[in-house]
């Protein structure tokens, strides 16, 4: 009895320690980025959103920023930048105005567009260059090579909602498999080294395209959109933080930059291979904060 | 199939309305989670890792040596597992993950103290009066077989993202086990002692605190054991709600299929865990 009756007491003293100290920093959670030179951006784990996301870390942090990065499902940064109160001040990867048409339905009131990372953003079904089908029509006649399988990405991506519009829009005997976009690419290139038929949810920019020979398959119906890579913030981000709000409102990628950077995170990580690229490109990136 | 009841609807819409209600009350449990943990990290890291290793070494070392701890068999008794949290604690920092060890362990000693807090009590309580037990057990049922990615929902509906929506969904999910081993431990009490202490004009606070309590002792601290263990294997669940630590990078390397931080960070989750089972194990024997 003793021995619980000291463990209670070491409990209750560890808490009040820990309350005692942590009220020295207790500002710092409600006061967000009034005050501080402070940016929380949010990203969904996609390739270029990852890309776009800690390149902008590394021009914030080299300003003078501090920056904080949350990855979450696309559903959640949605929903989280639209409250009064948000945790949250901007996500780099909105795919507007189509494929998360459903999201900015929900949400877009309460949002703020206030910049464009990458126009000309491409979606659809995505094959390996030596399949010699060439539109979503001929999928059905050769499902068995495909084992009658799509393999798609996270069930919260519009790419997802959109492949099941495709899959009843052209009466496909396939199934969508549902994974993540770095799970899609093994795939594809586990099947591209065996030389065998397979199917993807792709998307451009995405890196993917470099390291392989691959082709969209044609979409007669139009179900899979072309979309401009939009930055989103909450509301009031652009008057908390104007500096900010400049560079987000500038920031713009080129494909061939784009690919580059991506390529720089693939051999080096993320965070060192976004300052890299950061460091060869530094007059333009940081021309885009003026 | 056409819905003969639309449940999920009305959970929905009572979960709006305590929302609404009561925002004030989430937002004062936000800003005291946050607070602690946030300090809790800043303490643990204002203090350089060699100090906390030695620290955590010392303190295995003497959970399991004990009495013994300056003789040799001291040695024999403690001496492998303070091993072990040398090495393990160096890889986690070697790796480059000490910073998400560490704020895993804060998520892990919070929700642990919350869970605790509430399950001690709820325990004694269950044993003590069978209208509670009847009332406590099946929602002790619901807590532990509804899946733990279900809580995620509401917790950052009420919470927003972060630490705490993972905290609040890490302390539902692994608060029932000590529940029921308090409840377990207080009952197993053989009913002669009880009535020994009540022949010897015992009062029922006595039988409790005196009998009762320190009888359990052992499954209560078996209880606590498995409260630790359940909250360790929900940071990578948490993670997906914004939970900062070890967990989140298990999760990134799961998205991003990377093999090799997805075994380097579990391993850490791993190592953790055995240095948390093993003192607990410890303490709960002596």
């Amino acid at each position: 009895m003793l021995k619980l009756r000291n463990l209670g007491i070491l409990l209750v003293s560890v808490l009040l320690t820990v309350s005692v100290s942590s009220c020295n920093n207790s500002g710092k959670k409600k006061g967000k980025s009034e005050n501080k030179k402070e940016v929380n951006i949010f990203y969904p784990n996609w390739a270029e959103g990852v890309a776009f996301t800690y390149l902008a870390k590394a021009a914030l942090e080299a300003d003078g920023f501090e920056v904080n990065l949350t990855n979450l499902a696309p559903g959640l940064i949605y929903g989280e930048l639209s409250k009064d109160d948000s945790k949250g001040d901007v996500c780099l990867d909105a795919w507007l105005p189509n494929t998360h048409k459903d999201y900015w339905a929900d949400y877009g009131d309460k949002l703020v567009k206030i910049g464009e990372a990458f126009t000309g953003a491409t979606t659809g079904l995505v094959v390996p260059a030596y399949v010699t089908i060439n539109s979503i029509e001929e999928l059905n006649a050769n499902k068995d090579k495909f084992s009658s399988e799509i393999i798609g990405v996270g069930g919260g991506a519009g790419i997802h909602a959109n492949t099941i519009k495709a899959i009843d829009a052209y009466e496909l005997d396939f199934e969508q498999i549902t994974s993540s976009g770095p799970a899609m690419v093994a795939s594809l290139e586990k099947a591209i080294r065996d030389e065998e038929w397979v199917v993807v949810t792709g998307w451009k920019p995405h890196f993917k395209w470099v390291r392989n020979d691959l082709k969209y398959l044609d979409d007669p119906k139009g179900i899979f959109p072309k979309d401009v890579l939009t930055i989103i913030s909450r509301r009031g981000f652009a008057k908390d933080q104007p500096e900010a709000a400049t560079f987000f409102k500038n920031f713009s990628l080129e494909e061939g930059q784009l690919y580059e950077l991506m390529t720089a995170i693939a051999d080096n990580g993320e965070e060192a291979g976004a300052a890299k690229w950061y460091k060869a490109n530094k007059v333009l990136v940081d021309s885009w904060m003026k | 199939m056409e819905k003969l009841i639309d449940l999920g609807k009305y959970i929905e819409a009572g979960i709006n309305k305590l929302e609404e209600n009561f925002s004030g009350l989430w937002g004062a449990i936000d800003d005291v989670i946050s607070w602690t943990v946030n300090g809790m990290n800043d303490v643990f890291l204002s203090i350089p890792f060699y100090v906390i290793i030695v620290l955590v070494a010392l303190g295995a070392y003497y959970a399991n040596a004990g009495k013994s701890s300056f003789k040799i068999e001291g040695l024999k008794k403690g001496g492998g597992m303070t091993l072990f949290v040398l090495l393990g604690l160096f890889l986690i920092f070697a790796m480059g993950y000490w910073e998400e060890a560490i704020q895993t362990t804060t998520l892990v000693i919070v929700s642990t103290l919350i869970a605790l807090i509430l399950s001690i009590p709820l325990g004694i309580l269950a044993a003590r009066s069978k209208t509670a037990d009847v009332i406590i057990r099946p929602i002790l049922d619901l807590m532990q077989t509804m899946p733990a990615f279900v809580y995620l929902i509401p917790a950052i509906f009420f919470f927003s993202v972060g630490n705490t929506p993972g905290v609040v969904a890490t302390v539902i999910f692994s608060l029932p086990p000590a529940v029921r081993l308090t409840c377990l431990g207080i009952q197993n009490v053989s009913e002669d002692v009880i009535e020994a202490g009540r022949a010897f004009g015992a009062t029922e606070k006595q039988i409790l605190f005196k009998i009762q309590l320190p009888l359990a002792k052992p499954t209560i601290l078996a209880g606590i054991n498995q409260v630790i263990l359940l909250a360790l294997s929900m940071v990578v669940i948490a993670s997906m709600v914004g939970a900062k630590g070890l967990g989140s990078i298990v999760y990134q390397g799961i998205q991003q299929n990377d093999i090799a931080k997805g075994f380097e960070s579990g391993l850490g989750i791993v190592i953790l865990a055995i240095i948390l089972d093993r003192i607990t194990q410890a303490v709960a024997k002596k």
